[in-house]
């Protein structure tokens, strides 16, 4: 099913609202007809009884004269003529008097001012002869209906009285002219379009505007009416054939009636007008109710069908300028809802495009940079392979015992070494990647460590003719022995790669700060500016690193970088330019009270030998130990117990304690415990030594009050480095 | 057995020696340089029938070496051979473009390329 549109609602909406208010117009402009009307009628009621009211009183004038004639003395002595002398005169004084008779009980006239005296003279018409009979009997004055004089020939009204002619009763009757009453009907100058009448019992007419002769019969509507009530309010068709509204109302004194007649338009005129404003009214709002509706449809629609189009296009397209249209005109406040949702909905799609198009990069980058690693790989392997293949053929056609195979001997096993050292690196940079590469860290004289990696390289990894020269003194690190080594070791092969032959390579050690420093200088091409920070990448560097002239995988360095930046450090290369040489600089965090230490290093070192006692519970080892602890100038006294131990320091308060921590009664852990405890004598310095190196085992030493923990086997140098410096490594270590 | 005069220029020694020893054993002279600048010193002075020259050397890459090579041998007959870790085809193109006349990637397959030598 279709649903209809929004403006369709709004339309039925608007139409319905509007449906009362158009009843409400209709019943008002009935009820306005009804009251125009009801006035028009009062209006013309009113006017009717006025004109009725001038009516009577202009008979009530006429009577007057009339009784007046009726009483003269001439009229009851029976003396005609003097009567009619007087009558006469009385007619001249009355305009609209036609004529005045004197008539008996049968209707003869006995009287015509218009006859001489003693002429035959007409009798009533029968038609006069119950009001002539009513007249005579009651004594009641009488008015009329409109009649024509048998002897005068003219219209006229008979006014009778009862009056004593000689004794004798008789009527004396007055003819007026219709035209008397003619003035009250035209003298109240009525719109011309109305018909005013004044009419006989009969319904013929006395006046008439528009004038009509005296006499002539009226409307039927007129006539039927008034047969049947005296005043009323009806409809009817004029003589002139107009349909009209008639007001009648009934004369007091005569049988007659006056009637106004108003043409129905312009009754209804007024009531029209005033319904024609109502309908206009409600035309004009229903007009606007619909305007409204499809304005506000317009208004609620327009929003809507944009944010239909963004929804749409949410995802695919840019729809931000269809939101700040929106935004700018939303119409409705559900429309800036509807927006802002949409918004945030564009806002968290962008943002996961985004992150996936981020994730994409990365996942390409990865894989491209382990294509390329491969590749490095593969090109890094090749070299020593080389030199190997060709040794080997070197071998198989020299003679035997002869130099040259000597020297490929030892080319293949140089460069065997080599390979293995890349795979090694390569195995560490994979641990270092995966988070799964941990430092075993010892407090260390970074010097000695130094020293001793310069010293292995020198021996073993490369036979290019170079000079290392290393400089500086004692400085203290927590570093890991084998890492550190490995740093050195790398940082030399590629000094001694940019090296010429028999070039210096300067190796020093140093504070700065609090930092131990370790550089390594060399007198080779130096490093371009622009590849100084790109040295220690991996292979994220792509082909560029492809096509570093000096080749290598730069994994050295990348390892390099990693292991002194996991030690807490950082590495730093430095080139003035190429031509100039290099300097590797690796800062490593000084071990705490580097302070003291530096002070003792300072003093002049003193070869006097110490108190030594050595717990060990396996004989051979302790006997070792002990052996080469005396080779070196110190005292050294040897126990197999824990017990022993204590009752050995207790005894002889000995400078270092060397203590193997699986002893047989209490463990090396306790013993130092014991020591610590043991108030006021000069601790000595307890060195833990076990066979596991687990930094859980060291970190438990430490616990226990351990200043040092060294894993067997007991490296000679770095068991005479300690004891060497017992003092103040005690004092640091604390 | 040839008699070549032969100059190796290769900035890893052992591979360098052992090539070396290896070419002299089947009768060449040869000499050796370290770094591209030695190279070209070198091949001023011994004026080699065949060079054969690794890619990533210190101080000047084969590719500059093989044409400054090419220019100061001045058209003299003489080999350029690249022996080189770089496997790539676009490398050996890039080779070419420098004016070896052979590319060969390490490790060197040594039977061919003593033939090679012997043929020149």
């Amino acid at each position: 099913m279709r649903l209809p549109a929004l403006r369709s609602r709004l339309l039925m909406l608007a139409f319905a609202s509007m449906v009362p208010v158009l009843a409400l117009c209709l019943l008002l402009a009935w009820i306005l007809l009804e009251r125009e009307t009801e006035l028009v009628r009062d209006g013309a009621m009113t006017r009717n009884r006025a004109v009725a009211s001038a009516v009577d009183a202009k008979l009530d004038g006429h009577l007057a004269a009339l009784r007046a004639l009726g009483t003269l003395k001439a009229l009851e002595q029976g003396d005609l003529q003097a009567f009619k002398d007087a009558a006469t005169r009385a007619q001249a004084a009355q305009p609209h008097w036609r004529n005045v008779l004197l008539v008996d009980e049968s209707g003869r006239q006995l009287l015509n001012l218009r006859a001489p005296l003693g002429a035959a003279l007409p009798i009533e018409d029968d038609s006069e002869l119950p009001s002539l009979r009513d007249v005579l009997a009651t004594g009641s004055a009488r008015v009329g209906n409109v009649g024509l004089g048998p002897v005068s020939g003219f219209v006229g009204i008979p006014i009778q009285i009862r009056v004593q002619v000689a004794g004798q009763q008789r009527a004396l009757k007055l003819i007026v002219d219709p035209e008397a009453f003619a003035v009250l009907i035209t003298s109240q100058e009525l719109p011309r379009t109305w018909a005013a009448a004044i009419v006989d019992g009969n319904g013929k007419f006395i006046a008439r505007n528009p004038p009509r002769p005296p006499g002539e019969l009226a409307s039927v509507g007129l006539r039927a009416a008034i047969r049947e009530t005296r005043s009323g309010w009806m409809t009817i068709r004029t003589l002139e054939g107009t349909d009209s509204q008639q007001a009648f109302v009934g004369s007091a004194l005569s049988p007659w009636t006056v009637a106004v007649a108003i043409p129905k338009e312009e009754v209804l005129a007024a009531a029209r007008r005033a319904a024609l404003w109502l309908a206009l009214g409600a035309l004009v709002s229903t007009a606007v109710a619909g305007g409204l509706a499809l304005a506000l449809a317009r208004r609620v629609a327009r929003p809507i069908h944009t944010l239909a189009q963004a929804a749409h296009g949410v995802g695919s397209d840019d729809v931000t300028p269809l939101l700040d249209d929106v935004a700018r005109r939303p119409g409705f406040a559900e429309a800036l809802e509807v927006n802002q949702a949409l918004r945030h909905a564009v806002q968290s799609i962008r943002e996961r495009e985004a992150l996936q198009e981020r994730e994409r990069v990365a996942l390409r980058e990865a894989d491209q940079a382990k294509n390329e690693f491969l590749a490095m790989l593969g090109h890094e392997l090749r070299n020593p392979l080389s030199a190997i293949t060709t040794s080997a053929q070197v071998l198989r056609i020299s003679k035997p015992g002869a130099e040259t195979g000597a020297l490929a001997h030892q080319v293949i096993e140089r460069q065997a070494r080599q390979m293995a050292r890349l795979v090694e690196d390569l195995m560490d940079i994979s641990r270092l990647a995966t988070g799964k590469l941990r430092l075993e860290l010892e407090l260390l004289d970074l010097c000695a460590v130094v020293d001793r990696a310069v010293e292995t390289w020198r021996h073993g990894a490369s036979r290019r003719e170079v000079r290392v020269t290393l400089h500086g003194g004692p400085t203290w690190v927590r570093i890991d022995r084998s890492r550190i080594e490995q740093i050195v070791v790398n940082l030399l092969d590629n000094a001694a790669k940019f090296s010429p032959k028999g070039g210096a390579i300067d190796v020093e050690v140093r504070r700065e700060g609090e930092h131990a420093v370790l550089e390594v200088r060399d007198q080779g091409q130096g490093i371009a500016a622009e590849d100084l920070a790109l040295i220690f990448e991996t292979f994220y560097q792509g082909t560029q690193s492809m096509h570093r002239p000096q080749g290598g995988l730069g994994l050295g360095l990348a390892l390099v970088k990693r292991l002194v930046e996991l030690h807490g450090g950082r590495v730093q290369a430095h080139s003035d330019g190429e031509g100039l040489g290099t300097a590797m600089t690796v800062q490593l965090p000084l071990a705490v009270a580097q302070a003291s230490l530096e002070q003792a290093c300072d003093a002049p070192s003193v070869a006097q030998g110490r108190r030594v006692l050595v717990v060990d519970d396996n004989d051979d080892g302790r006997l070792a130990l002990a052996m080469m602890l005396q080779l070196q100038g110190h005292q050294v006294e040897a126990v197999g117990s824990g017990m022993a131990a204590l009752e050995a320091v207790r005894r002889q308060a000995p400078d270092v304690a060397i203590i193997d921590i699986g002893l047989p009664d209490i463990d090396g852990w306790e013993v130092a415990r014991r020591i610590t405890q043991m108030a006021p004598l000069p601790r000595p310095l307890l060195v833990a030594i076990t066979g596991f190196g687990q930094h859980e085992d060291k970190e438990r030493s430490r616990q226990a009050g351990f200043d040092l923990h060294l894993t067997k086997p007991v490296d000679p140098a770095a068991l005479a480095d300690v004891l060497h410096r017992a003092d103040f490594e005690r004092s640091a270590a604390v | 057995m040839g008699n070549k005069r032969i100059l190796i220029v290769e900035d890893n020694p052992d591979t360098a020696d052992s090539l070396a020893a290896l070419l002299e054993s089947y009768g060449h002279t040869v000499a050796v340089a370290y770094t591209g600048p030695e190279g070209l010193a070198a091949a001023s002075a011994s004026k080699p029938d065949i060079a054969i020259v690794d890619i990533g050397l210190p101080g000047m890459d084969g590719h500059e070496l093989a044409r400054q090579l090419r220019r100061q041998l001045n058209g003299a007959d003489c080999l350029l051979i690249a022996a080189t870790a770089y496997s790539r085809q676009e490398d050996i193109a890039r080779s070419v473009e420098s004016g070896f006349d052979a590319h060969f990637v390490k490790p060197v397959p040594l039977v061919r390329f003593l033939q090679l030598i012997d043929d020149s």
